[in-house]
């Protein structure tokens, strides 16, 4: 009797041990990590709706550069704008703003009158930008190394604290 | 020639309304097995996200250029992982997905064996 409940036991423990591995195999050796994509920024070249001239993403290469998409529709958006502000300020390197399901008008009239952070504002008013680089909604930051390859990702609103301690330390 | 004429525009239109069912076809399914990104109890056939409206769109671009669903499917994984499918591969990476029920039925038919003896 006792040895047909260790015998239990021991079952009960190898399953769970097993299950333990493989969720392990899972979560943590396969991460959808960007080191490990070979994610290019594509050659396009977008409509700058505040200077009203294209932009070739293909000419932003050979330094790093911040692209944050963004839209006049996205609350979070809006409430974030002001750190944008002061990171630009601070901060020595190019901010392509990326507008997204926009409309570049309403764009244009939201950044002179609350202040443009952006060195290049590019109107991606289908979206279709946004889904080659993996866009999962607005806010949402890539940083681009010098190559023109992504090298991370925030997904969401971003504080001074993530502009400054996690994003500015990749460039 | 001008039966002949008829013959090839009959031909050209079959041709063109197989090709275009055809992607439509795939369109349909496809869309269907891709799962929004911002919504993701929902595909992106069923969401109005904005990013759902834009993928839709993305593969219908790519269908009509001539891309196949494969790689297609490829384009969209390597951008938002193997969760942008409702059914991901089988690989190392969502062998829990697969497995894990199999394992557990497994398990408690074990436990149950034993328990009757």
């Amino acid at each position: 009797m006792k040895r047909i409940s260790s015998n239990k036991h021991a079952y009960v423990v190898v399953f769970f041990a097993a299950v333990t591995l493989l969720l392990w195999q899972t979560l943590f050796k396969n991460r959808h990590d960007y080191e490990n994509l070979n994610i290019k920024v594509p050659n396009l070249i977008l409509n700058d709706f505040v200077s009203e001239k294209n932009v070739e993403l293909k000419s932003l290469q050979g330094k790093p550069y911040i692209l944050h998409f963004w839209a006049t529709w996205c609350g979070v958006c809006i409430k974030e704008h002001n750190d944008w502000l002061e990171f630009a300020q601070n901060a020595d390197l190019p901010i392509v703003g990326v507008n997204f399901h926009d409309q570049p008008k309403q764009a244009k009239q939201f950044l002179q009158r609350k202040g443009n952070p952006y060195q290049y504002s590019i109107s991606d008013a289908e979206g279709a930008f946004g889904v080659q680089l993996g866009l999962k909604g607005t806010p949402e930051t890539f940083v681009v190394n010098a190559n023109g390859k992504i090298i991370y990702r925030h997904t969401g609103p971003v504080s001074g604290k993530v502009l400054n301690q996690e994003i500015l330390p990749l460039l | 020639m001008k039966t002949l004429r008829i013959v090839v525009f009959a031909f050209l239109s079959a041709w063109l309304f197989c090709a275009h069912a055809n992607t439509d076809a795939d369109y349909q399914l496809l869309i269907k097995e891709v799962r929004c990104v911002t919504c993701p109890n929902q595909s992106i056939a069923e969401s109005n996200a904005p990013i759902a409206i834009s993928m839709r769109h993305e593969i219908q671009s790519r269908l009509q250029s001539n891309e196949s669903v494969a790689d297609i499917k490829a384009f969209l994984v390597e951008r938002y992982g193997n969760e942008v499918l409702y059914q991901p591969p089988v690989e190392q990476g969502t062998w829990f997905l697969w497995f894990a029920p199999f394992a557990v039925l497994i398990a408690a038919l074990l436990f149950w064996l034993i328990k009757v003896r």
